[in-house]
């Protein structure tokens, strides 16, 4: 299987949702460009955390292939161990362990089931921290910092991990303005950083800001994917989101304006 | 700092463990020189104290970790052998040995730990089928197991023989240090350590059962099996001790509640502390069991007495256990 520039590779895979549900992936291909930000926009309940737990490998394909690629070799998705974070939408987090402890926790892969961190795993940690600027948040407790310094943790974990592939479940839509400006800028940072993210939202203007590509869930289940301005035009979201829209320009910013029905 | 605290109660341990082979209805020689001269006294203490103290510890490391475990991996600050229906399972498992096998100490251990097995795979099975967020839901499933335990054991003692068998099985079951002399110690010992070993090795990694299922498995725990692993071996170290002592409750439920409340959750740290707290509880508990009254009262009795009260207050104080 060729790499070429791809961090994931997903071959004609079909796959659906139990018998309730009607969901289903059918024939799906795409590829994750390396060092991009892809994001995965469709309605609540469009299957876009499916999508993701796909890509983890968590959840299997009836048919079809994924794969990873690391250092420039071709990995089937059942023997990825450790080289994918996620970071899902409603984490239960332990509020009781402090930053470090859980951030320390990233780590896993790289601790021996019956040893301890040693000096690099503390090292490393730190380091994270500083990327991050939550420094002044080691000791605390999870359950005492805001949404927005929890988000930056989560992603620490995921960096602590050292995966080349983040992928995250509704990263921004839950956080405060000024939050959201601080992740989106921290993940345009992890791009730089050499990373691949991909990330599901429900809102258009997320992809619009930072992402590269991406893999639109229509309403009748079809999966497009692109480049962002391509794949997210006018014609596409309204018919994807149920709801007429059109673009403005603000401030030299896309907007998205709902058409009124009158 | 915790490091520190560590010492402490290591240290606090270390004083309990001498002031406990002095304890007990044989008078203590007057005086210093006598001490060592005194045959009878020479022989009580490495005969009979020594294993029994050597025990007490090793009872009260294995069932405060093997709570701790529990808790973890069930996330839940109820779980304990004796909630899940592991203690009345091995109590069963181990009856069942007396009856049928008289006294090859072999098969009642390997009954206790059988029967171990089953309830804990039962109770993980009801669990999920009532509702696996529900923290209720284990608790509801352990008692009902237990309960069905408790009614086969019920059987047995009725089955059992009134003269021979049932008195034993009937102190076994209030549990006791009693029968710890060095032969059977000598059997179980290593199993004990080795489990607690590798408990205590596994320390840091117990912390990993907090986070979701989704992230562990992004995080190379990709399926169940360390956790089943490490769940099988505190049931062994569970059902080894039960095996010998008899079913000695409350140990694994108060005493990680407490060191989490001394250390902070990290199980770094909360494990070794649960241990020697579970230690000392067992050796005090079994001190006055021995020196209270002018006959032995059954281990089982003090410990669900004091454990109760510990359990109670902590109830009062610490609303999060619920």
């Amino acid at each position: 299987m060729k790499c070429n520039n791809n961090e994931l590779l997903i071959q004609s895979i079909y796959y659906s949702y139990g018998e309730k549900d009607d969901f289903e992936i059918r024939n799906l291909s795409l590829s994750i460009p390396k060092k991009s930000i892809s994001a995965v926009i469709g309605k609540n309940g469009s299957g876009k955390t499916t999508l993701l737990l796909l890509m983890l490998g968590y959840l299997k394909p009836a048919s079809g292939q994924i794969g990873l690629c690391t250092n420039g070799d071709y990995l089937t998705i059942g023997r990825a161990n450790g080289e994918i974070a996620y970071l899902p939408q409603n984490e239960e987090i332990p509020k009781e362990y402090s930053v470090n402890n859980f951030l320390l926790m990233g780590r896993i892969p790289f601790i021996g089931s019956f040893s301890q961190p040693n000096k690099k795993d503390y090292f490393i940690i730190e380091d994270v921290k500083e990327k991050l600027e939550i420094e002044h948040l080691g000791t605390r407790k999870l359950g005492q910092i805001s949404g927005g310094e929890l988000q930056r943790v989560r992603i620490g974990r995921a960096l602590a991990q050292e995966a080349h592939l983040i992928l995250f479940d509704e990263p921004i839509t839950h956080l405060d303005i000024d939050s959201k400006h601080k992740i989106i800028s921290i993940l345009e940072e992890l791009k730089k950083l050499g990373k691949t993210i991909v990330f599901t939202t429900h809102d258009p203007l997320e992809a619009f800001q930072i992402a590269d590509n991406s893999i639109l869930i229509t309403r009748d289940q079809k999966i497009i994917c692109g480049p962002t301005d391509h794949i997210l035009n006018k014609e596409n979201l309204s018919w994807c989101l149920g709801t007429p829209l059109e673009f403005g320009v603000v401030e030299g910013q896309k907007v998205l304006i709902v058409k009124s029905r009158k | 700092m915790i490091r520190g605290l560590t010492k402490i109660y290591i240290l606090g341990l270390f004083i309990l463990l001498v002031i406990s082979l002095f304890v007990g209805r044989y008078p203590i020689p007057d005086q210093i020189n006598e001490l060592f001269s005194n045959e009878l006294f020479l022989n009580l203490i490495i005969r009979v104290r020594i294993p029994r103290i050597i025990f007490g510890t090793l009872v009260g490391f294995g069932l405060a970790s093997s709570g701790m475990i529990m808790q973890s991996i069930f996330k839940n600050p109820l779980a304990e052998p004796g909630i899940l229906g592991v203690n009345q399972a091995a109590g069963f498992g181990a009856s069942l040995g007396i009856l049928v096998f008289g006294n090859s100490y072999f098969m009642v251990q390997i009954l206790a730990f059988l029967f171990g097995i089953i309830s804990i795979t039962l109770t993980i099975f009801l669990s999920n089928n009532i509702n696996k967020r529900e923290r209720l839901s284990l608790v509801l499933a352990g008692i009902s197991v237990s309960a069905l335990f408790s009614a086969g054991l019920g059987i047995i003692k009725y089955m059992a023989d009134p003269l021979d068998q049932l008195p034993s099985i009937v102190f076994w079951m209030l549990g006791s240090l009693s029968n710890s002399n060095w032969t059977y110690l000598l059997q179980i010992l290593p199993i004990i350590i080795t489990c607690l070993l590798l408990l205590y090795f596994y320390r840091w990694r117990l912390n990993v059962f907090s986070l979701d299922k989704e992230v562990l498995f992004s995080l190379g725990l990709r399926n169940d099996l360390e956790l089943m692993i490490i769940l099988m071996i505190s049931v062994l170290l569970t059902t080894s001790i039960i095996s010998l002592s008899g079913i000695i409750g409350w140990v694994g439920l108060i005493i990680p509640n407490i060191a989490r409340v001394i250390t902070g959750q990290n199980t770094k740290y909360s494990l070794p502390i649960s241990m020697i707290l579970g230690g000392m509880f067992v050796l005090v508990s079994d001190n006055f069991a021995r020196a209270l009254l002018p006959g032995e009262i059954p281990l089982g009795v003090i410990t669900a007495f004091l454990g109760a009260v510990i359990f109670i207050i902590l109830l009062l104080t610490k609303k999060e256990i619920l």
